[in-house]
């Protein structure tokens, strides 16, 4: 496939035109709000949307699709950073560092960065899908179950990195985190495990929920317990990007997360969430002050915001070029497409080549337009940390009970994110991290059914998960970043008990 | 006195805005329609553009929901429990006919209203263009001749295509190792990246990378044969008397005024003989099979003894 | 932290136990030796020896951090079991009361237990927050909320 640049010049006139750029508009501000709303998805907003495109042209129905889906990427950073719920899975890791930057009163300085390496990642992931789709995609293709197994622990060695000040606690949480995900329906036989005979139960506790009870209701419960005590949050809001230094300072970051993010997108199967972690985690590793994250550090808000958002780009390698979603929302995505009478894959390329590149040119543009419709809007999401918290952390409550409940309008859903809510409070009260158990929900079955789906092709003989170069490097990166991370966890351990035993000598003098 | 009538004269206010809006012509507010799969999927899709197509006919807005989980359990026992008020409309698949005698759920069909079958789509037997084979037959003796090497994916244990394709393998004494997948996209894509040998899923599922001339079809296993790939005999025609169905259609909770029962069958019909869902159902190659409720509920019947059978000489039935 | 610690550990230990108990129960695979029990069997014997060195490191006194502990007496304590209190009967009664009647109770309750008085605020505030996040959801969105006893009217 060769690079045809003057239909890419073309295509930008097409979609360059007052209607397509409107309806981008729309569809990134419907992105940014639905992102940003706990419960609702990109791939529920995606989904949403989708009826309303019954009966449009193609580009219009397409690129209003796109904006939403980039929109909603860089939507969940905005509660998760503000009010530590996770608008979206992807921004989940973004609540690591956002968070206790708003809690200092860098809510600005937190916000104008996420909505840069949101844009960054965006631009990376367009890119990279605009000139390199072919080369990736035969990649994609090379996944098999005993990849995503390897991938799968790849991505769980990163959990060392999120374990907080105690490493055996982060991995009694993991492997808590990882029974949890082994609850439901076996991905083999279908034999249904610890549902306690409940039908809600038979494919695990629902995924949402738990998300929004152990982050965003376990704050509410221990924000209530404060109140009176802490002085309203401050926040400085005249910023609309990051500063120069800040941009200097996470440079490195935001290219490296970029370039995971698209891969992983790329990917079939293996989306934002998983981007995100992998990202937070080479941050850590890399970075000079690995002390810091945990604590707001900007390099790993920078790092997994990058992630996701080159996550969309990404994703749509292997559905324009394959007809194979890269995650869930190309997966609706690929529904959308069909529905206009146009089959993604290499049919695409051959009949609708001018499609193919007019979804290049409408991908890159609406990153531009989430650029700017974020930064009108970022004083403005910003000022909800300035409600008072008596209004403020309800509203947060009933918000995220909601969000639970939306996603598949069952009263269980709703119990769920109490209980992770009361279960995330006691966790964090006793100094066990709660990430951990996120990432291995999200991990966990992609390990086990691909371990399993292994074990059904080759009989039950383990060598096939070494007969394979990708796996093999895979497994290979595994060992090699448990070993870093627990090297660099040990450091940082030393290094906070440190830091605790200087502020007690403070204290006591 | 004066507060005794005055709560004499709410409750009469109370009662007549319930008898009101109880006498009040069908349907006088939005009706909501289960969808027990997930928004953006192929069920949720269809059921959007068929209620898209009904509304005007309805006269009244119609709300898709989306009540999923354990494996379309949760969203069918929606519907079941539902308030038989005619506000509540659901989309049943074929999972209802296959969770019963797996034990999961304490429903069959028969809790349920059937109003009419909307599709009914054939399992299709695909391999890579490259395969050695390119019949049933040959796939069949290809799998003998290797034992232990044919891997065939489905969508998930105990779904619609795991048993198509053990079926199918029971008809023709082979061994094969089924591979379930979550949903039937992974499934394809595996297929496509040469991870199995090949997958047992509906013709739509498979048609993007057939045309792209990365699969093959070796038959469906339907009576007659595909619309879109005419070409491609069906498994009778190749000597494996094999069919197997998935199906979709609407229901509605026992208990439903038969008048107004007939107003929703109604507007489902006309939605589903307008040319908008017709253009709709060919782009997405759906294999419409549209069935009134007496037929449905024959077809259901029937639908239901052979899954349970099926799913018995497998071993996928509880015991 | 030591007796937390300690406590914990235990609990850890309880609910691997409980897994791989759980998981003699489940149907064995004959061919492949790993059937539905191998994963749940294995996180559970981990599970159980992070819990087992957990234990031992805090009975060796190396147990990280502090942790007030809890007084009835404490104001904030009292506000934590009133406000979990408040979230369970919320989700109680989600359902058959409906979601807007739900969410103005809960919120104005809310907002006199965080200390609010103001009786223009505590009327209106949370009447205004419950139909903007129905508006959202229920009408620009049409995702359901539970309507309970405002069903025939809405």
């Amino acid at each position: 496939m060769e690079f045809n640049w003057s239909l890419m010049l073309a295509s930008y006139g097409t979609v360059f035109t007052p209607g397509v750029l409107f309806i981008i508009c729309v569809g990134v501000t419907a992105g940014i709000v639905i992102g940003s709303l706990p419960g609702l998805t990109a791939t529920m907003g995606v989904a949403l949307l989708v009826p309303l495109t019954f009966g449009r042209p193609p580009l219009e129905s397409l690129s209003m699709l796109l904006g939403i889906y980039c929109g909603a990427m860089y939507g969940g950073s905005i509660s998760a950073i503000l009010i530590r719920t996770p608008g979206t899975p992807a921004a989940a890791a973004t609540i690591l560092e956002g968070y206790p930057m708003a809690r200092r009163g860098e809510a600005g300085r937190a916000m104008a960065m996420a909505l840069f390496a949101s844009f960054f990642g965006g631009i990376v992931g367009a890119l990279i899908m605009t000139f390199a789709s072919p080369v990736v995609s035969s990649f994609a293709l090379e996944f098999g179950p005993v990849e995503y197994f390897a991938l799968a622990i790849f991505g769980l060695s990163v959990i060392v990195s999120i374990s907080g000040r105690s490493l055996i606690k982060g991995m009694m949480a993991a492997f808590f985190g990882l029974l949890i995900s082994s609850i439901g329906f076996d991905p083999i036989s279908g034999f249904p495990r610890f549902t306690f005979g409940l039908m809600e139960m038979m494919e695990g506790p629902p995924f949402i929920p738990t998300l929004i009870g152990l982050f965003a209701v376990s704050e509410v419960f221990n924000e209530v317990q404060k109140t009176g005590q802490i002085k309203q949050l401050k926040a400085n809001l005249n910023q609309y990007l990051p500063s120069w230094a800040d941009i200097k300072y996470c440079f490195k970051h935001l290219c490296r997360s970029s370039f995971i993010g698209t891969f992983i997108g790329a990917i079939p199967g293996a989306g934002g969430d998983i981007a995100a972690f992998i990202s937070y985690g080479q941050a850590k590793r890399t970075s000079k002050h690995p002390e810091r994250f945990g604590h707001g550090e900007i390099e790993g808000l920078a790092s997994s915001e990058s992630a996701n958002n080159a996550c969309s780009g990404g994703a749509m390698i292997p559905l324009l070029s394959l007809g194979v979603p890269g995650d869930a929302v190309t997966a609706v995505l690929l529904g959308a497409f069909i529905i206009q009478g146009l089959q993604p894959g290499p049919m695409l390329y051959k009949e609708h080549i001018d499609i193919v590149y007019q979804i290049f040119a409408s991908m890159m543009l609406a990153q531009f337009v989430m650029l700017f419709i974020g930064m009108a809007g970022i004083r403005l999401f910003a000022k909800v940390i300035l409600v008072d918290r008596a209004i403020l952390t309800p509203a947060i409550f009933v918000l995220s009970m909601v969000g639970a409940f939306a996603m598949r309008s069952n009263v269980f859903d709703v119990y769920t994110t109490l209980a992770f809510g009361i279960l995330g409070y006691v966790m964090m009260r006793y100094d066990y991290p709660l990430s951990p158990i996120l990432l291995a929900l999200i991990l966990g079955p992609m390990a086990e059914a691909n371990l399993r789906r292994a074990m059904v092709i080759s009989a039950g003989d383990p060598s096939i998960l070494f007969s394979r170069p990708i796996a093999v490097v895979l497994m290979g990166l595994a060992v090699v970043s448990l070993a870093l991370s627990i090297k660099s966890q040990k450091k940082v351990e030393a290094r906070l008990a440190e830091m605790e035993r200087t502020l007690e000598k403070e204290t006591a003098s | 006195m004066k507060l005794k009538s005055m709560l004499v004269g709410v409750a009469a206010l109370v009662a007549g805005a319930f008898s009101v809006s109880a006498m009040a012509a069908y349907p006088d507010k939005p009706v909501t329609v289960i969808c027990p799969w997930t928004a953006g999927g192929g069920t949720d899709v269809l059921l959007r553009a068929l209620s898209k197509a009904a509304e005007k006919h309805l006269g009244q807005t119609i709300n898709v929901v989306n009540q999923t989980g354990g494996a379309g359990a949760i969203g069918h026992n929606a519907i079941r429990a539902a308030r038989p008020d005619g506000y509540t409309v659901g989309m049943i698949t074929f999972e209802l006919n296959s969770l019963p005698p797996q034990g999961l759920v304490p429903f069959t069909w028969k809790d349920f209203d059937p109003l009419m079958r909307i599709n009914s789509d054939p399992a299709a037997l695909t391999v890579r263009k490259d395969a050695p084979y390119s019949t049933v037959r040959g796939f069949m003796d290809y799998a003998k001749e290797h034992p232990g090497e044919i891997t065939i994916g489905n969508s998930a244990p105990g779904s619609v295509w795991h048993i198509a394709a053990g079926l199918a393998a029971e008809k023709t004494g082979v061994q094969v190792k089924h591979v379930p997948f979550d949903g039937a996209q992974p499934a394809v894509t595996s297929l496509v990246g040469g991870h199995i040998k090949a997958v047992a899923v509906s013709v739509a599922e498979v048609r993007g990378q057939v045309q792209a001339g990365n699969l093959k079809i070796l038959g469906v296993m339907s009576a007659d044969r595909d619309k879109i790939f005419p070409d491609v005999p069906t498994f009778k025609e190749q000597g494996v008397d094999v069919q197997f169905y998935t199906w979709r259609g609407l229901a509605v909770p026992k208990g439903v005024p038969a008048n107004i029962k007939a107003k929703i069958s109604d507007a489902y019909k006309k939605a589903f003989d307008s040319p908008e869902f017709q253009e709709f159902a060919a782009k997405a190659s759906l294999n419409l099979a549209y069935q009134n409720a007496a037929d449905f509920t024959k077809f259901l019947d029937q639908n239901y003894k052979d899954v349970e059978a099926v799913m018995k000489s497998l071993g996928l039935a509880k015991k | 932290m030591k007796v937390a610690d300690i406590f914990g550990g235990a609990l850890g230990i309880l609910i691997g136990a409980f897994a791989i108990w759980e998981g003699t129960k489940m149907p064995v695979d004959v061919v492949m030796k790993i059937g539905p029990s191998f994963f749940p069997n294995i996180l559970g014997g981990l599970l159980i020896v992070f819990s087992a060195i957990l234990i031992i490191n805090a009975l060796r006194g190396r147990s990280k951090g502090k942790v007030e502990p809890y007084r009835l007496s404490d104001k904030g304590t009292q506000r934590g079991l009133i406000t979990l209190a408040a979230g369970i009967v919320f989700c109680v009664v989600l359902d058959p009361l409906g979601f807007i009647p739900t969410s103005i109770v809960f919120l104005t309750f809310m907002m006199w237990v965080m200390g609010k008085r103001n009786p223009l605020l505590i009327a209106v505030t949370p009447a205004l927050i419950t139909l903007a996040v129905w508006l959202v959801f229920e009408k620009v969105l049409s995702l359901s909320m539970p309507a309970g006893v405002l069903a025939d009217y809405l």
